[in-house]
């Protein structure tokens, strides 16, 4: 891949997200969660194309890169309960 | 000439689903104030009829006939060998796959959306509101939905929305009505649109709409849907391994390998639990469900690279694998990073009656190529992961000289899907180390993306 080419550096940054099924930006795993944090896979997603771990630790705040790395997730029932609890107060 | 398609007739369906929580041990689900989560807490977005079945531990539960007269468009589905690709590689394996691609919306979803708008419909609901990303789980919705006469309301993930309209013609040819997300229609999607009338949207929004469309509906007529990760649906797809057992045994097989794809778990769990039931009671079975290769950290002997979490989850990938010429950076395995797995299935891995396995991008999407161009159906990119360690069981079996049944999930065509094909075969995607100045360009292309915007609460 010739990457000295602007759009082949566009395309290099662009995948199929195994969340959506559909492609998108890098720049869209950097801020898609609550709060613009990164998305959870984004290690996950992007290690085979370039060194996303590097690049994050020198991008984020180390607060933010550590809680991305160890993050501990809640499980679908605690986020469904979260927001349905969110969604009651809002109406 | 050996049968190519074992089929089941329609009396042959199985007449109840297999519920796994009879025969494991679960923690309770905890809610956000961290003790367990009452069924009221789910009532504003579930029937209690499903709810029940969240919680059941009956082992095995009714399929209802209105739910069977429905699964009988496209049900018992194929059971397929793979002799093509068997030849292909060279092996003394017998390859066998259920063809899940062959339901309405073309995937295994319908399994349990089916009898979500079934037991939805017998609650007194009359609307259904969902969330999908590229559309796979709206489509299904919509088709079920149909089938009982109820509203669909699907809140597409806006670029997903942009980019799949086809999806969105499926939807509304079965009457779902699919809008972007963020919408005006919520208060959570206003929020986001008032400060980014742009934005691309992302799950989190599109399922607090949904969620909130449900909840706030005064009449109480309208519930939200699932399809993946939580009991009832990894109830529902059982479906899949009970007639592929039936199917089996028509041939006189039993698997030694069983091989699923695993995303939320939905299809994985549909095919082997019900032989899960079978290693309990201590049948020699091997059974891999199939994820993403993810990104190699660090443990605690520092020179080895593994993909460590808490319960063990990932396997081990040695650094010559890694097919890069850099290192990635070393991170912290401290949590799990790809939540979002079925709780059934992570109990099983942690007892080890799972033996989760991982595959790169590029060798799926060979896999897939493989699999079209030998047995002609065109994959779905997720089935494409379970293809990829089908094709490794099977060169083992050739190095071993043993004759080993592997089975498979395919889970869903990939007709509406064709971008990664796409890109792999204009040779687009690569592994390729990034300069820095590679880097730094990108970076300043970065900066001119949209960004998607946070919620803020009122």
């Amino acid at each position: 891949m010739d990457l000295t080419n602007d759009d082949s550096c566009r395309q290099a940054f662009v995948r199929r997200c195994p969340r959506l099924g559909g492609a998108v930006p890098f720049t869209y795993c950097l801020e898609c969660e609550a709060d613009k944090n990164p998305c959870f896979k984004i290690f996950d997603c992007w290690w085979e194309t370039f060194d996303v771990v590097g690049y994050l630790k020198d991008t984020l705040a180390p607060e933010q890169f550590e809680s991305l790395a160890q993050k501990q997730p809640k499980t679908k029932v605690a986020s469904l309960v979260e927001i349905i609890n969110k969604a009651r107060a809002n109406s | 000439m050996a049968t190519k398609k074992i089929l089941l007739t329609e009396d042959e369906m199985p007449r109840q689903w297999y519920n796994i929580l009879a025969d494991i041990k679960m923690n309770p689900p905890l809610g956000p104030d961290g003790k367990p989560v009452t069924p009221d807490a789910l009532a504003p977005v579930f029937p209690m009829n499903l709810i029940e079945q969240e919680v059941s531990s009956d082992q095995w539960i009714d399929i209802p006939e209105k739910v069977l007269s429905i699964y009988r468009q496209w049900r018992p589905s194929p059971l397929v060998r793979a002799e093509a690709l068997e030849k292909a590689l060279d092996t003394p394996a017998r390859i066998y796959f259920k063809n899940e691609g062959v339901s309405p919306p073309g995937s295994h979803k319908p399994n349990t959306a089916v009898p979500q708008a079934y037991y939805n419909k017998e609650f007194g609901i009359k609307r259904i509101t969902t969330e999908t990303g590229a559309g796979q789980w709206g489509s299904a919705l919509s088709y079920a939905c149909s089938q009982f006469g109820l509203e669909c309301k699907v809140f597409m993930v806006r670029v997903s929305f942009d980019q799949k309209p086809y999806r969105k013609t499926m939807m509304a040819t079965w009457g779902g009505k699919c809008v972007p997300s963020p919408s005006p229609e919520t208060n959570a999607g206003r929020s986001v649109l008032e400060q980014n009338p742009d934005s691309p949207g992302s799950l989190a929004i599109a399922i607090s709409e949904a969620v909130e469309a449900a909840v706030s509906d005064k009449t109480g007529q309208t519930r939200y849907s699932l399809g993946s990760v939580l009991n009832h649906v990894m109830l529902h797809q059982t479906v899949i391994g009970l007639e592929a057992k039936k199917q089996l045994a028509k041939v006189n097989e039993y698997p030694d390998i069983i091989i699923g794809c695993a995303g939320g778990g939905s299809n994985f769990a549909g095919l082997a639990f019900p032989f899960v039931l079978d290693k309990l009671a201590g049948k020699e079975v091997t059974i891999y469900p199939v994820e993403p290769a993810a990104c190699p950290t660090l443990t605690r002997a520092p020179f080895v690279y593994d993909h460590g979490d808490n319960s063990g989850y990932t396997p081990l990938l040695p650094m010559y694998s890694l097919g890069h010429n850099f290192v990635p950076a070393p991170i912290h395995a401290g949590g799990l990073r790809y939540h979002g797995m079925a709780p059934t299935v992570s109990q099983l891995v942690a007892e080890g009656l799972l033996i989760p396995q991982s595959i790169t991008q590029l060798d799926a999407l060979a896999a897939g190529i493989l699999f079209a161009r030998t047995e002609g159906h065109i994959p779905a990119p997720e089935t494409n992961h379970a293809i990829a360690q089908v094709i490794i069981e099977a060169k083992k079996a050739k190095e071993e000289g043993k004759e080993k049944v592997i089975l498979f999930n395919w889970s869903g065509h990939g007709l509406l899907d064709l971008g990664s094909y796409e890109k792999y075969l204009a040779g687009g995607l690569t592994n390729y180390q990034l300069s820095d100045a590679d880097l730094e360009k990108a970076r300043k292309i970065f900066a001119n993306y949209p960004k998607p915007q946070i919620i803020k609460s009122r």
